[in-house]
């Protein structure tokens, strides 16, 4: 097993470092000037102005020398300041990166523990019209756009039970009943469309594992059902429902951008709509890296659960 | 499958083209009645969107101050917005931009991630290993965050989000054409061809590409529903279509949210037609897998 994630861990390098190329020629290479994007609302600006600004945002050097002195910044930390509010951004991304992983957090709780039941439930009735009733509620929830349900659920809960989710920067650590509260109605907006994406994978699997023959061997013994679900089936049915898990989180927490924003939650999500209403450039460009950072890191830790989970992968 | 189409078609063209052209429609709506049900929808929305102009009620673009914040009525059956425009005549002019991105969108992205995964998978070696590198970087910024920073250095507009949509979705849809083509490339009918003395390219062309359509199309229907969300996403977050041109997204946005207590219909029914429609793409996706691929009928 240590042979394998030392393998996983030198594959996952060059990954992020041609990441952070393409993240980095990305914003160069496009049509459109940053400087020009940055000044768009400043009215009138002289050409000087825009070469101060170019000078110090350190656009005049070389490509491979910006790329490399920003590289180097982000592996020490140091990840330059922010245009717009002068922070440091390091200091930014220590503010708000907690709030997107607690949110986060939460969310997986809540589809993972829903999710995996109901499409376990889903299997197990299959063509009821529980299944149906179960089959439509995962479609919707991949269906129906997080910013529209988000803003729906905001405005009927409020005019309804008159209660709106408090806003600000909690923390589970300090405050965890605020934070709960605060994060219960985003979190399982954001949950619903990963829950979705579950229950159909679960209800996949699990019927694609119901004809294998050790199955019916094990029916053929007489075994109980509920052993048989939870032992025999759901075990083994839980596999590709990992790695689409993982898959999903990424697609999650980029999700948070939108919901952070209805819910007025002070996260990354947050903070890249800021970043990019405000034009401050190296700040976009240092939190499209960290997202990379984060998928290639869980990439890499749904390989290693796999492989710890089925010993085969690993002797490959 | 593809041969006894031909032979059946050429059985059956004395009989006239009508009897071969519908009885596969007619199978498709039998055996999988929810799939059809929402092609019938999504014909619907195109035609909605192609003859918007003629059927709208109102324009929807100039305001009329007097009639501001109606609620739904015979006149105004969606009701009327902040200024007074006329949100079903909107939601109906939306459906173009929705429509407009999300097929050309995924015309783009399928067309050349499958060009892409065609090559990376085929060819091999060197080039397939550094196409998939690029590829994994890629797939490994979020879908959304990419498509945002990209948009938000193109700048706000309906054509201009097509590109950070397809960026977005051309790796995915490569890796995925290129697995197809690496179990396809060990098929004997590939071999034989080869044998037989056929180029490369004639290989790819007639023997490899045809057998990845079916699956392609699958996931092209999946892109769709994706793409359009995306698209309403940017242009709910102000980097889509500019106001004051429709789309079922930035209705959603400020003006949208900031009267919603008061005016709850001006968010309701843009959000109602993207679900509606992202929906029928979604079961017709499904219905057209469960056709495809026996294997998993009734299994998702």
């Amino acid at each position: 097993m240590a042979e394998y994630t030392a393998k996983r861990l030198m594959a996952a390098i060059p990954t992020l470092i041609l990441t952070s190329i393409i993240v980095f020629l990305l914003m160069r290479l496009l049509p459109g000037d940053v400087v020009t994007a940055m000044l768009a609302d400043t009215g009138a600006v002289t050409e000087e102005q825009r070469e101060e600004l170019r000078s110090e945002l350190g656009l005049e050097r070389p490509y491979p020398v910006q790329y490399v002195a920003w590289l180097g910044g982000f592996v020490t930390g140091d990840l330059g300041t922010s245009t717009y509010t002068g922070e440091p951004i390091i200091e930014s991304l220590k503010r708000t990166v907690p709030v997107t992983l607690q949110l986060a957090v939460v969310a997986i709780v809540i589809s993972v523990s829903v999710g995996i039941p109901l499409g376990l439930v889903s299997a197990i009735f299959r063509n009821s019209p529980w299944d149906n009733a179960l089959r439509a509620f995962s479609i919707l929830g991949l269906s129906a756009p997080p910013f529209w349900t988000g803003t729906m659920a905001i405005t009927f809960i409020a005019i309804w039970f008159q209660w709106v989710p408090p806003t600000g920067r909690r923390l589970f650590f300090t405050d965890p009943l605020d934070t709960l509260a605060q994060l219960a109605l985003p979190a399982a907006l954001v949950g619903y469309s990963l829950m979705a994406v579950i229950i159909r994978m679960t209800r996949s699997s699990v019927l694609e594992i119901m004809r294998e023959d050790y199955v019916r061997t094990a029916r053929a013994k007489g075994l109980r059902p509920t052993h048989i679900w939870i032992k025999h089936v759901l075990r083994v049915a839980l596999l590709p429902v990992i790695t689409v898990i993982g898959g999903q989180v990424l697609a999650m927490l980029s999700g948070t951008v939108i919901i952070e924003t209805i819910f007025g939650l002070p996260g990354l999500g947050r903070l890249t709509l800021d970043a990019i209403t405000f034009r401050d450039y190296p700040l976009v460009q240092s939190i499209v890296l960290i997202f990379a950072v984060l998928v290639v890191v869980m990439n890499m830790i749904i390989d290693l659960s796999y492989a710890w989970i089925d010993p085969r992968i690993r002797y490959s | 499958m593809v041969g006894t189409t031909q032979r059946t078609a050429a059985g059956l063209r004395g009989r006239g083209i009508s009897a071969v052209s519908l009885r596969p429609i007619g199978r498709f709506a039998k055996t999988q009645p929810m799939g059809f049900a929402c092609v019938v929808v999504l014909i619907l929305v195109v035609l909605v969107a192609v003859f918007a102009d003629v059927i709208v009620p109102y324009d929807p673009l100039i305001p009329a101050p007097l009639e501001r914040l109606q609620g739904p009525s015979l006149a105004h059956p969606f009701g009327t917005d902040e200024i007074g425009r006329d949100v079903m005549s909107r939601v109906i002019h939306g459906s173009r931009v929705s429509l407009l991105v999300g097929f050309t969108t995924v015309g783009v992205a399928v067309g050349l991630g499958g060009l892409i995964g065609l090559i990376s998978g085929f060819v091999g070696n060197w080039t397939d290993m550094i196409i998939q590198r690029v590829m994994d970087s890629l797939i490994a910024i979020p879908a959304l965050i990419l498509a945002i920073a990209v948009a938000s250095i193109l700048g706000a507009g309906t054509l201009k989000s097509i590109v950070p949509i397809a960026i977005a979705i051309i790796p995915i849809n490569a890796r995925v054409v290129r697995s197809i083509v690496l179990s396809i490339r060990e098929q004997q009918y590939v071999e034989a061809a080869r044998a037989t003395g056929c180029t490369t390219l004639r290989i790819m062309a007639r023997h490899v590409l045809p057998n990845t359509l079916a699956p392609v199309f699958v996931l092209a229907s999946i892109w769709l529903g994706n793409a359009i969300i995306i698209e309403a996403s940017l242009s709910f977050l102000g980097l889509g279509t500019p106001p004051p041109d429709p789309s079922w997204g930035n209705m959603l946005s400020r003006a949208g949210r900031a009267y919603l207590e008061q005016a709850p219909w001006i968010a309701i029914f843009p959000g109602l037609a993207i679900t509606i429609t992202v929906l029928a793409v979604n079961l017709f996706g499904d219905a057209m897998r469960d056709t495809l691929d026996p294997r998993m009928r009734g299994g998702v």
